[in-house]
């Protein structure tokens, strides 16, 4: 916590009325923002919502820092002075001059002020007592002044930036997860426009990386990661995806369903895990693994850690098998589970005859017992099963030794 | 003697001369036989048929079917049976042997694989996908068992699942067919690769007094040669010849004996009765023949034939030489 500036100590008359405004901080703090907002040229656009959102959280943090400091709480300023910096930074990227901070300060100040002087007209208050507060607030406004400068200087070199770099850190923050602000700054610089659904994509370029030129302007992406990530407009999505294996012949691009931008990060998450589960023969390996046919397969290997916990713990009866009687036993249960079936017709599925099915059936039932009649049991056996099964056939034999190992130490 | 007189003596004699000439009583064996599916096609078998006073039957054709059938269906757990059924059957149908086959006729085929063959101890493989072991009970570790026939375990996913015990398909009709020789004069004698206990049940099932029992294949010489040596005329009747026997009554053409359209038991009885009633009807129609032509010519010489009578007389004689050699067909 960084340690208050050296102030005068405030009167005790002073700190009374203060603590009397105390309950009026954000009604104030509302005045202030409408009347930026009335009184700064431009700031009725509603691209500029955020940016008073912004001013309003600013002005309302800064008082509430000013009285508990003025009533001798313990205060931080670090929290205030990076909103006004960020306040800065917004008004710098959205191409506005220094005059239009000056403005709003001196808008915000005078809203203050007037409501100091009617506060000591009402509480008889000496006028020495009021030039205390007047000072303690001028030297707080020049300090928080100083962090808008900051704040502007950084985002007028943000703007300046190469704009490669600019979608780059739009890109990062889109995958991210960082909130509609910084996504919107990030966008703002980079001059893409952030459709409302977007299409992510992780690219396993089974060579040199894409080149951004390669994919057009409509493509967000950056090298130097593997998977390589690429974002784009849903509508963009097949031209985007065409392009990949223009530049990328033997390039696998894993392609999300189309998401809210805010649920890139999430998409991301889930177009890598897709071709993760396509490393491990869970999913068939092709150019293009479009993930909506595969979603129940992301979801469910999303817990990996819990899945072989619960592995261990349900498939119990199973893992005494051996490996081929482990494997056709799970398939013709998980089919019994997903379909409720007879067993012609679980038959025909598994292309086994119907004898063999019912024979299964009785070993299942066998090693099972009592528990498939637990519908808990079997809803966490279904999706256990449907999660599992798939990498056993593919060789994944990692349950089985591991309950191996568990059984030789006891 | 005038010319006519001598022409008068000749064709009064013709039906002795038809008699002895033409084969009529064999020619009606043969064509009885065709459609009773026994082939009289060998002169000398046709002589030999009636001598024949023993004959050895082979176990496999003659008084059973050829074939094995399950007899006994003995699940480890009654809710095995069907599953037992299943998948013996499935891979009873890799299987080259009777009981193999017997086997398979209790399911479809399904999808084998991995099949293999353990010499005499059983077969394995995998039946969708389940490792299946079918054979004696002690080389799959189970416990034996003593049912008349051939018992068979049943392995599945290496856990036995029960017992399949099968035993020879004895025709229906083969203890009447065994009588309907012994009242020919021909004694049957059956002989079997099988052991004794399942022999003795075989013999005493289609009432055979005497038999033989664990004999393989080529040992039926052996055994002709000891009948023979006792004074006996053997035949034997089997899917294989014996070139020692006196008659060989096979479904195979080998160029003698007598060829069968199968091995049943009731067929070689037919085949034998066939071969005395031709040799009879021959006998028969031989001495009619000699005579009616005796008479005949002692007739025309002393000149009561005129030639038209004499022409008329060896018709008639000729039609009933014939129909004795024709007479009635063997039950």
């Amino acid at each position: 916590m960084r340690a208050a500036p050296p102030r005068a100590a405030l009167p005790g008359s002073a700190q009374w009325m203060i603590s009397s405004l105390e309950g009026r901080v954000r009604e104030v703090a509302e005045q202030v923002t409408d009347q930026v907002r009335s009184g700064v040229p431009g700031l009725e656009d509603p691209a500029d919502a955020r940016l008073l959102d912004l001013v309003f959280t600013a002005v309302h943090n800064a008082m509430r820092v000013f009285v508990d400091e003025a009533l001798g709480r313990e205060v931080s300023y670090l929290p205030v002075e990076d909103m006004f910096r960020k306040v800065g930074y917004r008004v710098a990227l959205r191409g506005r001059d220094l005059d239009t901070i000056d403005q709003g300060m001196g808008i915000a100040v005078g809203v203050i002020s007037d409501e100091l002087r009617v506060s000591a007209a009402e509480n008889e208050l000496s006028a020495g007592a009021l030039n205390a507060i007047n000072d303690a607030v001028t030297l707080f406004v020049g300090q928080l002044t100083e962090q808008i400068g900051v704040g502007y200087r950084a985002g007028a070199q943000a703007r300046s930036t190469d704009t490669g770099l600019a979608r780059a850190r739009l890109l990062a923050a889109l995958l991210s997860g960082a909130d509609a602000d910084e996504v919107e700054t990030q966008a703002a610089i980079a001059g893409w426009d952030v459709p409302d659904q977007v299409t992510v994509i992780a690219v396993e370029t089974g060579g040199a990386a894409l080149r951004a030129d390669a994919l057009g302007p409509q493509a967000l992406t950056r090298t130097g990661r593997s998977p390589q990530p690429v974002v784009c407009a849903t509508a963009d999505a097949d031209e985007v995806v065409a392009a990949i294996h223009r530049a990328a012949p033997k390039a696998r691009a894993s392609v999300c369903w189309p998401v809210p931008h805010g649920d890139a990060s999430a998409a991301w998450t889930w177009a890598t895990r897709a071709l993760s589960l396509v490393e491990a023969r869970v999913i068939p390996a092709r150019p293009v693994v479009e993930c909506v046919r595969f979603r129940t397969e992301i979801w469910l290997h999303a817990e990996p850690v819990l899945r072989r916990q619960l592995a261990q713990e349900l498939l119990q009866p199973l893992f005494n098998e051996t490996e081929n009687s482990r494997e056709i036993l799970s398939e013709t249960l998980l089919v019994w589970l997903e379909t409720r079936d007879s067993a012609p017709a679980i038959a025909a599925r598994l292309g086994v005859h119907p004898q063999t099915v019912r024979y299964r059936w009785k070993r299942i039932n066998e090693l099972f017992g009592d528990a498939l009649h637990d519908p808990d049991f079997v809803v966490q056996l279904t999706l256990l099963l449907k999660a599992s099964v798939p990498l056993w056939i593919a060789g994944d034999q990692s349950d089985f030794r591991r309950f191996r190992e568990q059984e030789e130490t006891g | 003697m005038t010319p006519a007189l001598v022409a008068c003596v000749l064709l009064a004699a013709l039906p002795a001369v038809f008699a002895h000439a033409v084969p009529v009583a064999r020619w009606v064996a043969r064509a009885r036989g065709r459609a009773a599916g026994v082939f009289l096609d060998d002169r000398a078998a046709l002589a030999l048929g009636p001598r024949v006073d023993t004959v050895l039957l082979d176990r496999w054709g003659t008084v059973t079917t050829g074939q094995l059938r399950v007899v006994a269906v003995d699940p480890v757990e009654p809710d095995h049976e069907r599953n037992l059924r299943w998948f013996a059957g499935a891979l009873g149908h890799a299987a080259d042997d009777p009981v193999g086959r017997a086997i398979a006729r209790l399911s479809s085929r399904g999808k084998l694989s991995q099949v293999e063959r353990h010499g005499g101890s059983g077969i394995s493989g995998s039946v969708d996908r389940h490792p299946v072991r079918l054979g004696r009970p002690d080389w799959l570790g189970m416990d034996a068992r003593d049912d008349a026939g051939v018992t068979v375990g049943v392995q599945v996913d290496s856990r036995p699942i029960g017992y399949i015990t099968v035993a020879d398909d004895v025709r229906p009709h083969a203890p009447e067919d065994v009588a309907r020789l012994r009242a020919d004069g021909v004694e049957p004698v059956l002989v079997s690769e099988d052991t004794e206990r399942n022999t003795r049940g075989l013999a005493e099932a289609c009432g055979i007094g005497q038999w033989y029992a664990d004999r393989p294949a080529d040992d039926r010489a052996e055994l002709v040669d000891e009948r023979r040596r006792g004074g006996h005329v053997v035949a034997v009747a089997g899917p294989a010849t014996v070139p020692e026997a006196d008659l060989v009554l096979t479904d195979a053409d080998v160029g003698h004996g007598i060829r069968l359209a199968d091995l049943d038991v009731g067929r070689v009885a037919t085949a034998l009765a066939l071969t005395r009633s031709a040799a009879r009807a021959a006998t028969r129609s031989r001495r009619t023949g000699l005579g009616v032509g005796v008479a005949g010519a002692a007739l025309a010489a002393a000149g009561v034939l005129a030639l038209p009578l004499a022409i008329g007389w060896a018709v008639v004689g000729c039609g009933a030489v014939a129909l004795v050699a024709v007479g009635r067909a063997p039950s």
